[in-house]
């Protein structure tokens, strides 16, 4: 019998904060969430915590710019 | 012409018109020497409006053409049965013209419209048809410019557009537009009706706007939209779908080279059979413009294909993976789409995450979240 056990690392903020990646990513394409659940080839060093103000605020200027691109997709 | 009798999938530009090798009831095929690979290419012209009725509906079949200059030479209508109206026949210049024509025997008949001039269009009505329209599948809308068919409640039967529609359309940016197709049964106007319409190829031709179904009744489309689709040049178009009754797709594989935002709008679609993202889908939420939380099935067969970003974003389909009367067997999209389908990226460099909504979170266990992980894919 083959048995497989899997196992997940999680990242869970503090609370009153999100995390969203460490890198610089474009502003489209920043994800803000309360948990990770990491792939394997993952590392939690990819990842950093924002207080939830920092993140409404970063939410506010990813909607326009999505907003911006439907827009520009539509003109063409 | 291999004589072989089957149904028609497509169109195959620039050979024998199907006038010239239709044999009575018998839909006769050719082979395609140019692509032997992909067989079954019908034998008739891209330049033509074709169209197949079933006689055994209604003997007589009326085509409301209008915007036609009849002085236009060569513009002409074989019916299929051996008689060909041509523009003498026709005679009188008319922008508005109704034309009939009765069979003799029951059977299938394909109709070719020739047309020389590239303004027409067909808004059929119900006191212009007078009785059920037999028609039965609308091929190819041929070379024309401006095109417009407006469906009728007595065109119930027609259940299939083809893959020579959408064609040759490129300077017209308001695409075709096809109305109210699949409009149930005149006394018994409701949505709840099934009714599945089969548009395999329609857009295998498509550039930019091919083809817009607006209001239509149907609820299932069966046939890959996009079979057959080679154009190597990048595209982009919205709202093929615009309003209606769909709620289920069986099969759609959107080109890599082809944008399309708003795809789907104003329609409350549960189910997807079969999806195949390209690589400007990983924003997938944008295939619709609303009503993703009515998505609950999705099986998508391509997760990890896609290079160009590392983030999916599936957050918008609030339902997908949760159960509902009609959809009972949503969870198992989740599962195929995520697990068994998706492509294994756990030794590359960099994870690829995929952005779910709380409700799909919530369906997967935790050894299936770990599944999911243990195949590169980090999960927010």
């Amino acid at each position: 019998m083959i048995q497989t056990t899997y196992t997940t690392r999680v990242l869970v903020p503090e609370e009153g904060h999100y995390i969203t990646q460490a890198e610089e990513v474009e502003i489209k394409d920043r994800v803000f969430t309360t948990k990770v659940f990491l792939a394997v080839n993952d590392s939690p060093s990819n990842w950093k915590e924002i207080t939830a103000d920092e993140a409404e605020s970063l939410m506010a200027a990813k909607e326009a710019a999505l907003r911006d691109q439907e827009d520009g997709n539509e003109a063409n | 012409m291999n004589g072989i009798s089957k149904n028609l999938i497509g169109v195959y530009a620039y050979c024998t018109p199907i006038r010239f090798i239709y044999q009575g009831n018998l839909l006769v095929w050719g082979l395609n020497t140019e692509s032997p690979e992909v067989p079954d290419i019908p034998v008739f012209n891209s330049r033509d409006v074709v169209l197949e009725v079933d006689t055994s509906i209604n003997k007589t079949v009326t085509l409301p053409l209008k915007y036609w200059n009849m002085n236009t030479s060569g513009d002409a209508i074989d019916w299929g049965d051996g008689t060909v109206d041509n523009a003498l026949n026709l005679s009188t210049p008319s922008y508005s013209k109704k034309v009939s024509h009765t069979y003799e025997n029951e059977g299938k008949y394909l109709i070719t419209i020739t047309v020389n001039t590239r303004n027409m269009s067909m808004v059929f009505s119900d006191s212009w048809i007078g009785g059920e329209s037999p028609i039965t599948k609308i091929y190819s809308f041929g070379n024309l410019k401006y095109y417009q068919v407006s469906i009728t409640s007595l065109m119930k039967h027609l259940v299939h557009i083809g893959s020579g529609v959408g064609t040759n359309n490129s300077s017209n940016s308001n695409g075709y537009t096809i109305t109210n197709l699949g409009t149930p049964k005149a006394d018994s106007l409701s949505p709840t009706i099934p009714l599945t319409v089969n548009l395999e190829g329609v857009l295998s031709h498509c550039e930019e706007y091919p083809i817009t179904f607006k209001n239509c009744y149907f609820t299932e489309i069966e046939g890959d939209m996009f079979a057959g689709y080679t154009k190597a040049a990048s595209y982009w178009t919205t709202k093929v779908i615009d309003g209606g009754y769909l709620h289920t797709i069986h099969k759609l594989s959107i080109p890599d080279t082809f944008s399309s935002y708003n795809f789907f709008t104003g329609v409350a679609i549960r189910r997807f059979g079969e999806l195949k993202l390209s690589n400007t889908c990983y924003n997938v939420g944008s295939i619709m413009y609303n009503n993703h939380s009515s998505v609950r099935y999705m099986n998508i067969t391509n997760i990890g294909a896609y290079e160009g970003s590392s983030t999916m974003n599936f957050s918008k389909f609030t339902n997908w993976g949760i159960a509902s009367t009609s959809v009972p067997d949503a969870r198992e999209s989740v599962i195929s789409s995520l697990i068994t389908n998706s492509i294994d990226k756990s030794s590359g460099s960099k994870a690829t995450s995929i952005q779910l909504a709380d409700n799909t979170k919530t369906a997967l266990t935790d050894e299936e979240i770990a599944q999911i992980t243990s195949k590169g894919y980090t999960i927010l």
